[in-house]
This record gives structure tokens, sequence and C-alpha cells, in this order.
């Protein structure tokens, strides 16, 4: 089960299986190591979830 | 506007006068480290060297997030390598259940023991959280690659 937000401001779940994806994308800098996790439902973003190392 | 990286002056400066502690070997009455949070602000904000203080002006807002952000939790004991002083907290920020629609790329660390005041600003690629979570990790505690480090 992932959580979305399906346009509506409410959080709720659905079933990965229905969702298209997740989708991965990696930054990485001299100020961060991101990797960035996307479920897209009819063409639209409902999960987006980050996870940032940070670097002093 | 737009947020740049920094450790905040007016920090450095408090710190010569033993306002924060990070740790419990203080010389002032209380023996317990400060509490510090940290706080998120949008990409449209204008933080830097020049903040001093915790402030709502540009800070994110949304499902799952509280102002004022969350406490960073314990840090690690002050040490030293070289000439370089370090220290960095022990666990990550972790949001979930988040909604922030509002691209948003800044973290302000801030002293909520004292007065709310800033520590420094640390910018990563703008982000939005959709139904999710935000993970902030901390880097490795050592004088090259501390939270904070001070030269």
């Amino acid at each position: 089960m992932i959580n979305v937000d399906l346009g509506d401001g409410m959080i709720s779940e659905m079933e990965e299986g229905l969702l298209d994806g997740p989708f991965f994308r990696v930054i990485d800098t001299q100020r961060e190591h991101t990797e960035v996790t996307v479920y897209i439902l009819d063409g639209k973003v409902v999960h987006r979830s980050a996870h940032i190392t940070l670097k002093g | 506007m737009a947020n740049s990286q920094a450790i905040c002056t007016s920090f450095k400066v408090e710190l010569l006068d033993g306002i924060h502690a990070f740790g419990t070997t203080v010389t002032r009455g209380a023996t317990t480290a400060d509490t510090f949070f940290g706080a998120l602000y949008l990409a449209s904000g204008s933080l830097g060297a020049a903040t001093t203080a915790y402030s709502a002006t540009s800070e994110v807002s949304g499902t799952g997030y509280t102002a004022g952000g969350q406490s960073v939790g314990a840090w690690a004991a002050p040490s030293s390598t070289t000439t370089i002083a370090f220290t960095t907290p022990t666990g990550n920020l972790v949001w979930t259940g988040l909604t922030l629609a509002t691209a948003f790329d800044t973290v302000l660390v801030y002293n909520s023991s004292q007065s709310n005041k800033a520590v420094a600003v640390y910018t990563f690629g703008s982000q939005t959280i959709t139904a999710g979570t935000l993970t902030l990790t901390m880097p490795s505690n050592a004088a090259a690659t501390a939270l904070l480090q001070l030269a």
C-alpha cells in the first residue's frame, strides 16, 4: 500500500499495483545526495518521497 | 530572492559568548545540552548567513508539518581534528505522511533553548513532497564531513 494524495489534499492508501511506478531519481552534488521516489496515477504525481543526505 | 547555505554569523559570535551548548561540558548553571530544531523553508525564502533566529516567514506549511519543524535530537559530543571543531546530530530528521506542494530547499537549524537563535542554514535541491516521507539524513561525524564544522 502506498500513501497517495489524489488532489484533494487528503492522504489515502492505494495498492501499489494500481499506480505507475515507482520512478526513481538520484541527485549527487557537493551539497547533497538525494533519492526521490515517485508514483503516478492518470498522469499525475500522487506520491513523492525524498531522502536527502545533508553535507556540512 | 534565494536561500544560501551558511553557518550564521551571529551564531559564531554567540559561540564565543557561550550561548550555545551542544555538549554537557558547560560553564553555565545548567549542565544539559540545549534543544535544537530543524525547520523547512520555501525555495522563495531568503535565509542565509544573516539569519539570526527562527521565523515563520517563508516556512513551509502542509499536511504532516508542524510549524517550527521538529527536534533534531542529540548531537555527537563536540570534538576536533587539527583546527576543525565539529559535531553532528546523532539521528535524522524524518517527516512522514507529508505533503508540501510548494517547492522548498532549506532547513534551518536553530536553538529553541536560547530564544530560537539560528545555528545554520542548509540548502539542497528544490523539492516537493506528496503524501510521502521526507528524510534529512545526517552526514558522518568527522572533521571534513560533519554537519557543523568550525574551521
